[in-house]
């Protein structure tokens, strides 16, 4: 057994941690104009970080999960407005375009992908359908021309600036999600497409939106892969997805840690420093028990995915253990500061407000428990 | 042991790193000087009034006049024949020349010493002045650069030294002196001054620099410093820069506005006797050495302090 | 043309730097390394030239533990394209890392070598000027400029009263300074691409370089620690108190 990360991904994490720290005293900018400086989205793009999960052969790197999830590690000590543009270019929408669009789709779009210029969103939520995609009404109506769209999406990232949106819909209702759901490509400029809302947030990027498609007609190639088997592809990468949320809040958890033991070493009270008080020590002992599990549970269940052992429940496991752990982390960290963890400014009080969607999203907590135990009965 | 000290000059005037670097050498024996230049003759003299120095040996040359390290090198190899150490000041000049010469004696050279405590024995700061190595030299020639602020000057007079001309070597014709751009400054030279007034990245650009820092400095009678990030960003020139990589001061008075207080910037200033820092973040690195701290904008705090002055 | 750029692995520069008990020196065990700043400059300046298609090849050599092979592999991921390390465990001084490349040069025969002015580790500053000297070339010391010009090189010197300006034959020697330029990083593509690049190992042997070492350390100590002072209330009080040393 070898727990050492292989050179290469070190690699990566070295120069993706000199990258970060670099561009971390720009959240200064950020916290004061609430605008992110161009330079952010242009040093990932050039550096290769929109391209990481793309294939090779459409210029992206084709990295495997165990170093993505090591990099996105890397990445997640900035604030993630800095880079949740990255965040749908390794989930399920990208790839789903990857694995079951045509060649020429790929060509089309993939390299535009990977430097930034064609930005895509993954639409599968609708109001009152998270959790259960399933209950999705959303339809896709097969015509002469192709297919029409009709229905809304809602908490999508990105949704606003996508160039392209994978949509799923049901084209067949009678055949229940399994069989009646598929993916479609649809370009942004698509008439009855719309934004319709804007939705703020506590955290993490500045919003998501609000998506309308009002008899939006796309051609017959805008179906990916296979009719019916939508539901299968969302599903299929949220693995992938569900590594990559566990390793920003890996990230995360870990970056509070760090904080809060400096912090620790230097915040004086009652003539000495909080570290050398018995609750803080043991709150820090715990936090890095916590983190240290976080890293190898995920860092376990990727580099399993790359061995081919895709077990579902690995995923929701580290997804489950590295989000939980890494809250609670950056929950203590917050009381180590004091009131200066409630304030802004500092990154602990973005951490705060940052690491709590990640108990949610791609599957919250309590559905990878429902995975985690159907596995296990099975 | 007869030492040698290459002298600090720009063909008219004497550095004042001379000095120190002769304390230095006269720890280990006696003081031999070496001028090399082109129409240097005052320096020469100068040199001769150096107390407690033995002669002055003088290379007037073509060759010699832009100090190239090329042609000095040779130069001073040969007179090693005579000499048991040779030691410069650690100025861009002394650092340019000295490992060349040393690589000539096949001799491993000692930079930037802090103090002499033996024949061969020397202490040096390694590490951006975070350790002091205390090394001992096993070869047969000294070749040493010296830390100005680490010792005490020589007095520059009450000598009366011979001076001897010595032949240069010929222009060794791999490299030729272009150009320079001095800063030709009123206010005292940095390495020398009794109190320096130092900017940083604080000061926003070069205009604010000048308006915030420069009254100060003016009012104290004061050298001014900067900080890389000052000087990177263009605030002012690279030879204000302070720090590992810039210049090793120690004043009376060391002021630092705007100056957070990285390591490789302490490792310039830290031998200062007194440290001043004004700086608006209460937990800024600086405050840990500074003598008096300030925590104030210094947008404010700068001007007032010039006007009560 | 070629150039040839030595690189060192040493204490990452943003680590503060402790000092053993016994004195036998700095403790290195589980501490960052990286490459040293100035020699990233250096690998910097050389994929710059090539880029502007004045340099043809650019090879990065170390000469220091097995570990080096990672700053290597940092060099050939900024752009250079191949490595060699001189394998060895023992410290090596200036002078025999300078015999060390001399031997290098006569095998790679560049036009150009780039080293960083000093290592930020024992803060030397020695290497290129001895290189220079064993070679008997010229040499560009605390270069924040250099400009190839056929088979001559203009670099300006970063000197203590400020600028100087000097031209070299080429093959010639060019010791880096800060404001040379801005280092990129090593991207994850060019990560990639690095492993696939040639990177030599030999030992000091190979050369027959003598590095027994000339220097010998006797003790490593902390520095004096300044002890903080006080925190004045106001500007006022910080005259008073510039008043009470008769500095105002
Ligand atoms: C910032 C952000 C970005 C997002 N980006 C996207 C995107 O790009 N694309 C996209 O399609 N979606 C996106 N989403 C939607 C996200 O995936 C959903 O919010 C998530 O799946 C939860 O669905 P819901 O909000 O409808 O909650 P619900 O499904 O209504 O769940 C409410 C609560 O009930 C629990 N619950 C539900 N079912 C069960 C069960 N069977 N057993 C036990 N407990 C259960 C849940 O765990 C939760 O605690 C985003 C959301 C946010 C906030
Ligand atoms: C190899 C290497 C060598 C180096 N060599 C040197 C060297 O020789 N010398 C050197 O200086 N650095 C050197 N550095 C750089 C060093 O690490 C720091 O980056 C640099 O010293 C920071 O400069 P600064 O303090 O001006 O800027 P910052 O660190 O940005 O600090 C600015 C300070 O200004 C304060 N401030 C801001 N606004 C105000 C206001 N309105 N009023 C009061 N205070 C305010 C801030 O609180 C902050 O503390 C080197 C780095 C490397 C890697």
């Amino acid at each position: 057994m070898d727990f050492e990360l292989p050179d290469e991904i070190r690699d990566f994490c070295e120069a993706t941690r000199s990258i970060v720290n670099d561009l971390l005293p720009l959240e200064r900018d950020f916290v004061e104009t609430g605008v992110v400086p161009p330079i952010v989205r242009q040093t990932l793009i050039e550096n290769g970080y929109f391209g990481m999960a793309l294939p090779e052969e459409y210029g992206g790197l084709g990295l495997g999960a165990l170093a993505q999830a090591a990099v996105q590690i890397e990445l997640a000590r900035l604030p993630p407005q800095f880079w949740t543009e990255i965040r749908p270019l390794m989930g399920p929408g990208a790839k789903n375009i990857a694995y079951h669009c045509t060649e020429a789709q790929k060509e089309l779009l993939i390299p535009g992908m990977t430097t930034g210029e064609i930005p895509v969103a993954f639409a599968l939520t609708e109001p009152g359908s998270g959790s259960d995609p399933g209950s999705m009404r959303t339809t896709a109506t097969r015509n002469a021309d192709g297919w029409v769209i009709n229905g809304s999406k809602t908490y999508i990232s990105n949704g606003k600036n996508a160039k392209y949106v994978t949509v799923y819909a049901y084209t067949d209702k009678s055949a229940g999600p399994r069989g009646g759901i598929s993916a479609f490509l649809m370009p942004a400029d698509t008439p009855g497409f719309a934004v319709t809302g804007v939705i703020e947030l506590m955290g993490t990027s500045p919003a998501v939106y609000e998506l309308t498609f009002d008899e939006c007609q796309v051609g017959p190639d805008a179906l990916i892969g296979e009719e019916g088997k939508g539901f299968h592809y969302a599903l299929e990468c949220l693995n992938e997805g569900r590594m990559n949320v566990g390793a920003t809040a890996v990230g995360m958890g870990e970056y509070a840690l760090e904080l809060a033991t400096e912090e620790a070493k230097v915040r004086p009270a009652f003539g000495s420093v909080i570290a050398d008080f018995q609750a803080i020590r043991h709150y820090l002992a715990g936090m890095a028990t916590d983190m240290r599990a976080a890293r190898l549970i995920l860092l376990d269940a990727a580099w399993r995915y790359d061995q081919g052992e895709k077990r579902r429940e690995l995923a929701s496991m580290a997804k489950l253990f590295a989000t939980e752990a890494g809250s609670r982390t950056v929950d203590t960290a917050l009381q180590i500061y004091g009131g200066a963890g409630y304030c802004k400014g500092y990154a602990i009080e973005r951490l705060y407000r940052d690491i709590r969607i990640t108990r949610i999203y791609e599957g919250s907590s309590e559905i990878q428990k429902n995975t985690i135990a159907r596995e296990l009965l099975r | 042991m007869k030492t040698l000290v290459y002298v600090a000059h720009d063909n008219v005037h004497l550095g004042d790193a001379t000095l120190a670097t002769v304390t230095a050498a006269s720890k280990l024996g006696e003081v031999h000087l070496l001028v090399a230049g082109a129409g240097c003759g005052a320096v020469a003299e100068a040199a001769s009034r150096i107390a407690g120095i033995g002669k002055v040996h003088v290379a007037d040359d073509a060759a010699c006049e832009h100090q190239l390290a090329e042609n000095i090198a040779p130069l001073i190899a040969g007179l090693m024949t005579d000499h048991d150490a040779v030691l410069f000041p650690a100025t861009t000049t002394g650092k340019n020349i000295a490992p060349r010469v040393a690589a000539l004696l096949d001799v491993m050279q000692i930079s930037d010493i802090l103090s002499v405590e033996g024949e061969r024995t020397f202490t040096r700061p390694i590490y951006a002045g975070n350790a002091i190595a205390t090394v001992e030299s096993s070869d047969a020639k000294l070749v040493i650069t010296v830390r100005g602020t680490a010792f005490d000057k020589a007095e520059a007079e009450g000598g009366a030294a011979e001076i001897a001309a010595v032949a240069s070597t010929d222009d060794a014709g791999k490299s030729s002196f272009v150009s320079a751009e001095l800063a030709k400054s009123e206010r005292p030279e940095l390495t020398s001054a009794k109190i320096i007034v130092s900017g940083g990245r604080a000061l926003k650009d070069s205009a604010t620099f000048e308006n915030i820092v420069m009254p100060l400095a003016d009012k104290l009678g004061a050298g001014v410093g900067a900080s890389r990030a000052a000087v990177d960003a263009g605030y002012v020139p690279n030879d204000y820069q302070v720090g590992q990589t810039g210049k090793i001061v120690a004043p009376e008075v060391y002021i630092a506005i705007g100056i957070s207080g990285a390591i490789q910037h302490l490792a310039g200033m830290k031998d200062s006797k007194t440290i001043i820092a004004i700086n608006k973040d209460e937990d800024a690195p600086i405050f840990q050495v500074a003598d008096i701290g300030l925590v104030a904008d210094l947008y404010q705090a700068v001007p007032e302090l010039t006007a009560a002055l | 043309m070629k150039a040839l750029v030595p690189v060192k692995r040493v204490i990452d520069y943003n680590v503060k730097p402790r000092v053993k008990a016994d004195g036998s020196g700095v403790d290195l065990a589980n501490v960052k390394m990286s490459m040293n700043p100035f020699d990233e400059i250096a690998v910097e300046e050389a994929v710059r030239l090539k880029e502007a298609g004045q340099i043809d090849e650019i090879v990065v050599v170390s000469i220091g533990p097995a570990k080096a092979q990672e700053t290597l592999r940092a060099a050939l991921a900024m752009g250079a394209d191949s490595a060699l390390l001189i394998e060895t465990e023992e410290a090596i001084e200036p002078l025999a890392v300078a015999k060390m490349l001399k031997a290098v040069s006569g095998e790679v025969e560049p036009g150009l070598i780039i080293l960083g002015k000093q290592a930020i580790d024992d803060d030397s500053n020695q290497t290129g000027q001895m290189l220079a000297g064993l070679m008997n070339l010229p040499q560009g010391t605390f270069a924040s400029k250099v400009e190839l010009e056929g088979d001559h090189v203009r670099v300006t010197r970063e000197v203590d009263g400020g600028l100087e300006t000097v031209r070299l034959s080429t093959p010639a020697i060019i010791t880096t300074d800060l404001r040379l330029n801005e280092p990129r990083y090593a991207s994850l593509p060019n990560i990639m691409k690095a492993k696939k690049k040639p990177l030599e190992i030999k030992t000091p042997a190979d050369y027959g370089v003598d590095i027994a070492p000339r220097l010998k350390t006797l003790n490593v100590s902390e520095p004096p620690v300044r002890q903080a002072g006080v925190k004045v209330a106001d500007v006022d009080e910080l005259i008073a108190r510039l008043k009470a040393m008769g500095v105002a």
